[in-house]
């Protein structure tokens, strides 16, 4: 059995009432890059832009990254 | 039936034949220039230099390919009418000058009056196989020389686009070094046993002047396609690396 990081941004984002733009703008991250993040497409994730995430959203690393169990499927996310 | 009648629906098949595959292996997707270089390409007005001349290469090579058959089928209609028929080619061969039984001939400033070495020959014979030979051995040059073109210049319009580190082109560097061993490989065995037998026909009736069969490899060559293969292994890994950096948030 492998694992994978998925990424919840997007339920942060419903919960925070904000937009992927608004974030973009506070975070200081292009659409595009946080489209990727939030499609869990990323390879990985800068501690700098996890931590501007984190404050943006006032939330903790582990509200945004969860470890996940599934069958055949790799592990897409790291965080360097 | 005369041979006009013959050779003007021929010609026509055979143009339609080109045409078929050129539409099959979708020439016009492979000629066309995918889009301006970005601003932020390096040196975009070199490649730009180097695009047009591997264009004139890619339609020169095509045209020789393509003109093969019909230069064959009229250098054998011409051959077939004149008993006189010869035809220039450059061979590869040995040669080996003993200058002492050479009538008449003197020399100063030498020790040995041996003149020896390998070298191309222009040779103007009658001689059929050595006409075939050339001939195949240049369509082989002009089809190897062509997917060279091709896959350079694939390189080239990846590098003006701004796309130095990828997988294809990793991929492009790798046939083009895969072509240059096949080529320096197989040169050398066309060079002795194919020019061998050629040259094997000749006689003189001074036993001064000497044609051999001859062999020899292109270090320089093999050298360069092992450097391509090896490199397009570097780049693999730094496309991947590359890729990776572009997923990085």
């Amino acid at each position: 059995m492998s694992a994978e990081i998925k990424v919840h941004l997007d339920l942060l984002l419903v919960q925070r009432k904000m937009t992927l733009t608004d974030l973009s703008e506070t975070v200081g991250v292009t659409l595009a890059n946080l489209s990727i993040l939030k499609r869990g497409k990323a390879k990985a994730i800068r501690f700098t832009t996890l931590v501007a995430i984190c404050e943006a959203l006032q939330c903790q690393p582990g509200d945004l990254l969860k470890l996940e169990y599934g069958v055949g499927v790799k592990c897409q996310s790291k965080i360097i | 039936m005369s041979i006009a009648t013959l050779l003007i629906p021929a010609a026509f098949l055979y143009a339609g034949l080109v045409y078929w595959l050129l539409l099959r292996f979708n020439f016009k997707a492979l000629w066309q220039d995918n889009g301006s270089p970005t601003p932020t390409a390096a040196g975009a007005s070199l490649t730009g230099v180097v695009k047009r001349l591997l264009d004139f290469f890619l339609v020169l090579y095509l045209f020789l390919i393509v003109m093969w058959l019909p230069f064959i089928v009229v250098m054998a209609l011409s051959q077939a009418g004149n008993p006189g028929w010869g035809f220039d080619i450059i061979a590869f061969s040995g040669f080996n000058i003993d200058i002492n039984a050479l009538a008449g001939v003197e020399f100063t400033g030498l020790r040995n009056p041996e003149i020896s070495g390998k070298t191309s020959v222009n040779l103007d014979t009658s001689n059929l196989f050595a006409f075939y030979l050339f001939a195949s051995s240049q369509l082989i040059a002009a089809i190897t020389a062509f997917y060279g073109v091709v896959q350079l210049r694939a390189l080239i319009l990846s590098l003006r686009k701004g796309l130095s580190f990828t997988a294809e082109n990793a991929i492009r560097i790798k046939r083009i070094g895969y072509v240059v061993l096949a080529w320096n490989l197989a040169n050398p065995l066309m060079q002795y046993f194919g020019w061998g037998r050629v040259i094997q026909d000749f006689s003189f009736t001074t036993g001064g002047v000497q044609l051999y069969p001859a062999f020899e490899i292109n270090g320089g060559g093999l050298f360069l396609a092992t450097l391509l293969i090896v490199l397009s292994g570097v780049l693999r890994e730094a496309a991947a690396l590359s890729k990776e950096h572009e997923l990085t948030i």
